[in-house]
């Protein structure tokens, strides 16, 4: 007999935000992945090398003023689709403090190209929640191909 | 009035077959006649500050460890044990001055001088085995300009400070302070999907600027056709953008890219006085690697200055920044149309028959770098 606790398949909704988040970028629809971020925020992509030793220097590290530039400086690849799957994710919450870990990997162009780490700082203070911060850290020695626009 | 075909036998340095980007021979022969003949970037030595430090390389294909010694010095040596060939530095980085390099197959050790130190067992060798004679090997020249370590698989190679000849004042201006040395920030590397000699172009082509910067430019409110100029020189094998912008030069506000041959550029950026060197190996004849290095003089290389300088070079340049991102895709873009199998030749033209040879919009410093390209690969 199930136990309550198998029963309630509900999604933590920091975990729901990860998945909305790239699903939009799947979609192309940047607009609805600009409002999953605070104001202000920031979204940064870095190397695991760089951001196991604190290092300075990301692929990306946007406000989401700059996120916004992002977008708007690059028109939608829609030729080159992009699937995202999340893997191990999960939420820690201490305090006010919400933090967000999942694994991924990101097909273009249905190739193997990007996996790593999301990790979030979210906002859960609105009606739903939000990434004050989104880190995503790659794995290997070498940034695989180009991130004009987010992973 | 000319033809094409007059045009390409009066000036054939303008007009490039295709196949040198496509052909897997012809980066066969360019590892053989340019990367292991002339000098070539292998790091920095800021990546090696202590006794004992060492980083992994990979030029040419060849297993090479840049490792500062015991005795305060950078060297060169080949990544592979005197015994049976096991790499001897596995990990990317670290430092061997305490433990040595140990070769994980039988446990020979070198110090971090590359001298054999250990031999588990020995006396199962003869008495011709002595450890002095097989120390790591070293490469064949390495030496250092402006804290670059430069190093060349050939014994006759001319010396470095004679092979950057004419472009050192420029390489001076574009990789030192006032004077002061600078320290490697931070580092990483990037693939791109297209061949070496691509990006090598693109670094001294002002005429792609509005064109795949364009949609940056109107982000920011500016004409990239109107606003944007430069000087180009042409510097031996080597070349130079200047973006000046009637900036004056003294007063280090003017930006500089080089490009030194075969496979480094170098980058100026007087706002926030950021340094970088990309090293660029081909990993196979549509594919290449990127190792880059952001720098700062040693006086301002403060955490927080440090965290400002690279986070505006990674707004502009890298894998994810607003230009870099956009040449990179413009390069891959660029490999596929090579292929085209068309027999057209690519054109390195513009500027030809003009006489203003240092309009940056003109394409003289690509022809500077395939008159390098051909003096190599037409050596036996």
């Amino acid at each position: 007999m199930a136990t309550s606790a198998q029963l309630d398949n509900a999604i933590d909704p920091a975990i729901e935000l990860l998945y909305r988040y790239t699903a939009a970028l799947d979609q192309f629809d940047y607009e609805a992945v600009l409002a999953m971020f605070s104001k202000p925020s920031r979204y940064r992509v870095q190397c695991r090398r760089n951001y196991e030793r604190n290092g300075v220097l990301h692929i990306v590290n946007d406000s989401d003023e700059q996120l916004g530039f992002r977008f708007a400086s690059h028109p939608p690849l829609r030729l080159e689709p992009t699937v995202h799957v999340i893997g191990n994710a999960r939420v820690r919450r201490d305090g006010g403090d919400v933090e967000l870990r999942a694994t991924f990997n990101m097909d273009r162009n249905g190739k193997p190209t990007f996996s790593g780490e999301y990790i979030g700082a979210i906002d859960e203070s609105g009606d739903t929640p939000i990434f004050k911060e989104l880190m995503v850290v790659l794995e290997g020695d070498s940034v695989p191909s180009t991130v004009q626009i987010a992973i | 009035m000319k033809t094409i075909d007059e045009a390409i036998r009066l000036r054939p340095d303008g007009f490039t077959d295709r196949s040198i980007y496509t052909d897997p021979a012809v980066l066969e022969q360019e590892i053989e006649k340019i990367f292991k003949k002339a000098w070539v970037l292998i790091g920095h030595e800021t990546e090696v500050p202590e006794p004992g430090d060492y980083v992994r390389k990979t030029i040419a294909g060849q297993p090479l460890i840049q490792v500062r010694g015991n005795d305060g010095k950078v060297r060169v040596v080949y990544n592979t044990c005197r015994h049976r060939a096991s790499l001897v530095a596995i990990e990317e980085e670290g430092n061997c001055a305490k433990t040595n390099f140990v070769c994980p197959y039988h446990g020979f050790e070198y110090s971090a001088d590359g001298d054999l130190v250990k031999v588990p067992v020995a006396d199962g060798y003869g008495e011709w085995f002595k450890n002095e004679e097989f120390g790591l090997v070293e490469l064949a020249q390495f030496d250092t300009f402006n804290g670059m370590v430069f190093g060349s698989f050939n014994p006759d190679a001319q010396p470095l400070v004679d092979y950057l000849s004419s472009a050192k004042e420029f390489i001076d201006y574009a990789t030192k302070g006032d004077g002061e040395d600078l320290v490697l920030v931070d580092s990483y590397k990037y693939d791109i999907a297209g061949n070496w000699k691509l990006l090598i172009d693109n670094t001294m082509d002002g005429y792609h600027v509005p064109y795949v910067h364009g949609s940056m430019f109107e982000q920011f409110g500016i004409s990239a056709e109107e606003g944007i100029s430069g000087i180009a020189r042409t510097l031996g094998f080597h070349g130079s953008i200047d973006w000046d912008e009637g900036r004056p030069m003294a007063e280090r506000n003017v930006n500089r890219y080089m490009a030194i041959f075969p496979n480094i550029t170098v980058h100026y950026n007087a706002s926030g006085d950021m340094f970088a060197i990309r090293q660029i190996e081909p990993l196979n004849v549509d594919n290449m690697q990127v190792t880059m290095w952001l720098l700062a003089p040693k006086s301002t290389a403060s955490r927080e200055m440090n965290e400002r300088r690279a986070a505006a070079f990674t707004i502009t340049w890298g894998p994810g920044g607003l230009f870099g991102a956009d040449d990179a895709r413009q390069l891959e873009w660029v490999q596929l149309g090579m292929k085209a199998d068309c027999g057209a030749p690519v054109l390195a033209a513009r500027g030809l028959e003009t006489g203003d040879e240092d309009d940056w919009e003109n394409e003289q410093s690509m022809r500077g770098f395939r008159a390098g390209w051909n003096h190599y690969m037409n050596q036996d």
